[in-house]
């Protein structure tokens, strides 16, 4: 394995093996006959067509770790380590999670343990078991060595070198969608590693039940796009296409009891709301946007935070009663506890479309008196100028 | 390998590249644009940028001047690109307010999966009226770069008028930043 | 229109494969030299930039697949050819670990973007007429922190892409070769570039574009090295 990997690991990640300990429980494996979690795997002998992969996922790996799109929040960094680090068990010294700026619904595992998440994902999860159900699945690939047997086929090795070559892990995101077909895994693997998440998931004490709910909820959002074949048409799902046979497979092999921690994954989340919101609504895809943000809002409450993010949607979206909405929306944020000041600036600007000056007036400048110092105060007092003359 | 090619081959391939100079002192960009110019420039002179004239000092990948002259309602300023199934072609409307235009150049931007902050935006005097400036921070997906960027524009009777400056944010930006300014706050209509 | 371009890209591989061939001419030196440089100091330090070298198998079909072996085989020969090439330089050399250079990422990736355009527009036929042919690019103070931090006055910098025919491609090569379609065998791809870190001038940079070379075997790499740095002065 290559040396580097191994010391970026131990800055950062073997506190957590400690994790691994208590966390394993009393429940059988069941579903997989007699299938039990390998043992570690050795390096693999670098002359090797797998040493070869795992090599070349380590310059990756470097790439990634240099890259300004690694997320370098060091408490989620450690949140994630530690559910990958419980659900990897023995493993867990060679699993390194890498959080992606990326507004793309994304987990992949590459053979030599790296590990990356990518914030369209992080965004879509409710809790800590639906989360630890897509990285319980990656690790399932991981352990079965999927990827290898994959690129041993040379028609997938040669998509795989057209990906590598042009565009590596890091810089992948707008080519994705065409490319990521091309190196999937059969279906066969697809539902090996849904059966080993799910028994990772139960021996780590998560809620199984949860599973299928990542797949529901992929499904409503690939719906919601106007058009006929929505989940081919939408890009955000592009590497894990969402099936029907999937969410009902996995509710089925589910087992009450367990926990989802949704506390714990709300908590972290909301540290980066702003910004990975901020980069979905930028996607320009309002329709998914709107589902995803009424799923939020529906589980965790009207957090002024979401209403904002819901009534910029509408207003972009500006079809039917949107903008009526996002009135609702946008004044409930500034009402809601720790009204944003990026909310009265959207009301201006709805209300000024709307041709309503003085609540334009009023909104624009309670948003400049809550944040004077704003990189957009400058146009916005303009607009203020505009509606006073 | 494929970064270093890519980055030459798309001089090669998206439209055959010729590269002239653009000599210092006044210079009539689009038969429209009236700009004073310190020292010369290298103009990215291609079959399918006809419209965005795009100048360069040190080269496309790493500073670049882009022009906008008289864009008028409806034009589309980038095509929705071929295989890219979540894109709708970027269109100028007469009646956008600049928060919107610049969100506009945001989103051309940041079709490739780059990441875009902005900084400032604020009015200022352009070309011989009311406009407005905006100062962001881009960080390009393909290669992390991170880029500081400024531009200028004004809606002059329904039409868009433009001058978006983009260089690494270190040892570049802050180089040529000034001379930018000067460029575009003296600039004028024909 | 395309045909005009593809003929004007055949113009381009052409003169560089012949600039490449060509023995050190005046012009050739010149070209690699930034005006006003014409060797460094002798007992400079060097920061030796980590080598970004990657090797690659081209399949059937051309399509490219990266080989770490290969490229584990490349560095170790590459390493091995500098160090011999450094005494002859008369210069000494720092390094820094990858570990450390995780916190220049940020630089790394600026020297890539700028050589890319010296690549393209110094060494291509779509050059850059305010350069008026010189070797005129500056990092101007972006990497003073390198300097800080390692103590160098200056860098080399070096990036190879290589490919090379599988046995597959090989057999592919010969039958296309008797129906009269030629077919490229690999190609190596690279540039070498000496920085000033304080001043952020470019004062010496290398393009390689070839079809041949090999990195991996040690005599066959040392020649590609020596191509490499064709033209960096000794220092005096």
């Amino acid at each position: 394995m290559h040396g580097i990997t191994r010391r970026g690991f131990l800055r950062w990640g073997c506190m957590h093996c400690a994790l691994v300990a208590g966390a394993a429980n009393a429940q059988q494996m069941q579903g997989l006959g007699d299938w039990a979690v390998p043992p570690r795997f050795a390096a693999p002998d670098p002359a090797s067509d797998e040493g070869g992969l795992w090599a070349t996922m380590a310059r990756e790996e470097q790439r990634l770790r240099r890259s300004p799109f690694m997320i370098r929040d060091n408490e989620l960094r450690e949140y994630l380590q530690g559910i990958a680090c419980k659900l990897g068990a023995d493993h867990c010294p060679d699993i390194r999670v890498y959080a992606v700026r990326a507004a793309m619904f994304n987990a992949s595992m590459a053979p030599n343990g790296m590990m990356q998440v990518w914030s369209g994902l992080l965004l879509r999860m409710e809790n800590e078991a639906q989360l630890a159900a897509v990285l319980g699945h990656e690790i399932g690939h991981f352990l079965q060595r999927h990827s290898l047997e994959r690129l041993r086929d040379a028609r997938v090795r040669s998509a795989f070198g057209v990906f590598m070559a042009a565009f590596g892990l890091v810089g992948a995101v707008a080519q994705l969608g065409a490319l990521a077909g091309q190196f999937a895994y059969s279906r066969e693997q697809e539902r090996e590693a849904d059966r080993i998440g799910l028994e990772l998931m139960s021996a780590a004490g998560y809620d199984t039940r949860e599973a299928s709910k990542v797949w529901a909820n992929l499904l409503a959002e690939a719906a919601a796009r106007p058009g006929s074949d929505s989940s081919s048409n939408s890009v955000l799902f592009a590497t894990h296409p969402a099936s029907p046979e999937r969410r009902d497979m996995l509710a089925k092999l589910a087992r009450p009891g367990g926990e989802t921690r949704e506390q714990a994954y709300q908590a972290q989340l909301r540290r980066l709301y702003p910004e990975l919101l901020d980069d979905e609504v930028r996607r320009g895809q309002y329709d998914e946007s709107m589902m995803l943000l009424d799923r939020l809002i529906d589980r965790q409450g009207r957090r002024s935070e979401l209403l904002y993010f819901r009534g910029e949607v509408r207003r972009l979206r500006a079809q039917d009663d949107d903008l009526d909405r996002a009135l609702v929306d946008l004044r409930a944020a500034t009402d809601a506890e720790g009204g944003l000041p990026q909310a009265h600036r959207g009301l201006g600007l709805l209300y000024r479309a709307r041709n309503d000056l003085p609540n334009a007036r009023a909104a624009f400048v309670r948003y400049l008196e809550l944040a004077p110092q704003a990189g957009d105060a400058g146009i916005i007092k303009t607009y203020l100028d505009e509606m006073k003359s | 390998m494929m970064r270093l090619l890519a980055l030459v081959l798309v001089f090669l391939v998206t439209g055959c590249v010729t590269v002239a100079k653009v000599d210092k002192g006044q210079q009539i960009v689009q038969g429209r644009l009236v700009v004073e110019l310190e020292g010369p420039w290298n103009q990215f002179a291609s079959v399918g940028q006809a419209q965005i004239p795009t100048w360069t000092i040190d080269g496309f990948s790493v500073d670049r001047l882009q022009f906008f002259v008289g864009v008028t309602d409806g034009a589309v300023l980038a095509p929705a690109q071929p295989g890219a199934k979540d894109q709708r072609p970027l269109v100028f409307r007469a009646q956008m307010q600049p928060h919107e235009i610049v969100a506009l150049y945001e989103t051309y931007l940041t079709r490739d999966g780059s990441a875009f902050k902005l900084d400032r935006l604020e009015p200022i005097q352009f070309l011989g009226g009311q406009g407005f400036r905006f100062a962001y921070l881009l960080t390009r997906r393909m290669d992390g770069v991170q880029l500081s960027g400024v531009g200028y524009g004004a809606v002059r009777g329904g039409e868009l008028f433009g001058i978006v400056y983009q260089a690494p944010r270190l040892g570049f930006f802050p180089r040529y930043s000034k001379q930018i300014e000067t460029m575009a706050l003296s600039a004028r209509l024909n | 229109m395309e045909r005009l371009c593809l003929w004007a890209a055949a113009k381009w591989f052409a003169l560089l494969l012949a600039a490449s061939l060509s023995v050190n001419s005046a012009y050739a030196q010149s070209r690699n030299l930034a005006p006003g440089f014409s060797n460094l100091p002798r007992d400079s330090v060097v920061l030796l930039a980590p080598l970004d070298v990657e090797l690659f198998s081209l399949g059937v079909g051309g399509i490219p697949e990266p080989r770490a072996d290969w490229t584990q085989a490349a560095l170790k020969h590459m390493k091995v050819a500098l160090e011999k090439r450094k005494q002859s330089l008369g210069v000494r050399t720092v390094e820094i670990d990858e570990i450390a250079a995780d916190d220049f990422a940020e630089l790394l990736s600026l020297h890539a973007a700028v050589a890319s355009a010296i690549s393209a527009h110094h060494f291509g036929i779509h050059a850059l007429p305010t350069k008026e042919g010189q070797l005129d690019w500056s990092f101007g103070d972006a990497l003073q922190p390198l300097h800080k931090h390692t103590g160098a006055r200056y860098a080399l910098f070096t990036f190879i892409r290589d490919s090379y025919a599988s046995a597959e491609r090989i057999a592919a090569i010969a039958v296309m070769a008797l129906l009269g379609v030629g077919l490229s065998g690999g190609v190596q791809v690279g540039y070498a570039s000496l920085v000033d870190l304080q001043t952020g001038q470019v004062l010496w940079f290398n393009q390689l574009l070839r079809g041949s070379g090999d990195l991996r075997e040690a005599e066959r790499a040392a020649e590609t090295v020596l191509a490499l740095l064709r033209g960096l002065p000794d220092a005096q």
